[in-house]
């Protein structure tokens, strides 16, 4: 089930929305790069742990009820 | 004595109130009434912020002592060398924010120009490649068809609170998504385009052929029976790079949220 789960495609979409948004908004809050880096990895460490927690929550759902 | 003290003031002196004359350049004795009396040469008059502290009342009898506890009598540690003066970096005000117009305008047109043109380079690509790389990405999540401005004239008439809608404000309505995607800059204007030179009769509308051009009702039908779920995730894509772009634009106006301070050594 969980391998079915990571087969669909539009997963694998996602990596490129996450990167790109945390990159982004980081930088529009700082001009040093070396803070753009460290808060856009911060962002996207909380996004991914957002979507996994999300997807983690629709999978037992539709799995156990 | 301060030379810029008014008539009428009121001095203090170790024996009393006083109080100065400057026409007479008599100090009087009493409070600031006018009633002048000598000064005893000699005798320094007070501010009343030079009055000494009045003595403290006797303190209450103490109660029964407590003992305190030993003082250990090892020798004080030997104090640390004293550090090199180094030089200190002390963070100046802020300057106040100027507004870049041009900036802002520029990245609207293409994100990341207007760092460019500010001389943020760097930044600029990074906002030029990340959000392009974003917007197309969707398009083309979305088969090429999901930014576009569709033409109203033939859809059912559209009233709010008693006004009809019509032309860009009822497309809008229709395609709400369009509110997000403008803001990725040019890159949407050939809907725009599409939209103005619109004529159902024909299968492409004029340079742009069907780029960004609405679909037809059976193209939208066969994009949503037979794909998945990306051509509905790609339009989000597309919404949320024009969406980012607006706080690109805001960079290029009036700078990062949190501005670095100017360094100064003292």
């Amino acid at each position: 089930m969980v391998f079915a789960l990571l087969a669909v495609s539009i997963y694998w979409d996602l990596p490129v929305l996450l990167v790109i948004v945390s990159l982004v908004y980081a930088a529009t809050r700082h001009d040093r790069w070396d803070k753009i880096l460290r808060e856009g990895f911060g962002w996207g460490v909380r996004i991914a742990g957002f979507l996994f927690g999300i997807g983690l929550v629709l999978y037992l759902l539709s799995t156990y009820i | 004595m301060n030379a810029s003290i008014r008539r009428g003031s009121t001095l203090l002196s170790a024996s009393g109130v006083r109080s100065y004359n400057p026409r007479s350049r008599k100090i009087g004795r009493g409070p600031a009434n006018g009633l002048l009396a000598t000064f005893t040469p000699g005798e320094i008059p007070l501010m009343a912020s030079e009055i000494p502290a009045a003595p403290l009342p006797p303190s209450p009898p103490a109660g029964p002592e407590i003992p305190l506890p030993p003082v250990p009598t090892t020798a004080p540690a030997p104090l640390a060398p004293p550090l090199p003066q180094a030089k200190t970096e002390v963070d100046l005000p802020l300057p106040p924010v100027k507004l870049d117009w041009i900036g802002a305008l520029l990245s609207y047109l293409i994100p990341g120009l207007g760092q460019v043109y500010q001389g943020r380079i760097a930044k600029g690509l990074l906002f030029f490649f990340g959000l392009y790389v974003l917007f197309f990405y969707g398009m083309w999540m979305g088969k090429w068809h999901n930014v576009w401005l569709p033409d109203v004239s033939d859809m059912p008439p559209l009233e709010i609170a008693g006004n009809r809608l019509s032309g860009v404000p009822s497309s809008l309505y229709y395609r709400p998504q369009f509110m997000g995607q403008f803001w990725i800059g040019v890159a949407a204007w050939p809907s725009v385009l599409q939209y103005v030179n619109y004529d159902p009769n024909k299968d492409a509308g004029p340079i742009f052929g069907t780029f960004e051009r609405a679909p037809t009702e059976e193209t939208l039908n066969k994009l949503q029976r037979d794909g998945n779920k990306r051509w509905d995730l790609g339009w989000v894509y597309t919404v949320i790079a024009g969406v980012l772009n607006l706080l690109v634009i805001y960079d290029a106006l009036a700078g990062p949220m949190f501005r670095e301070p100017p360094k100064r050594e003292d």
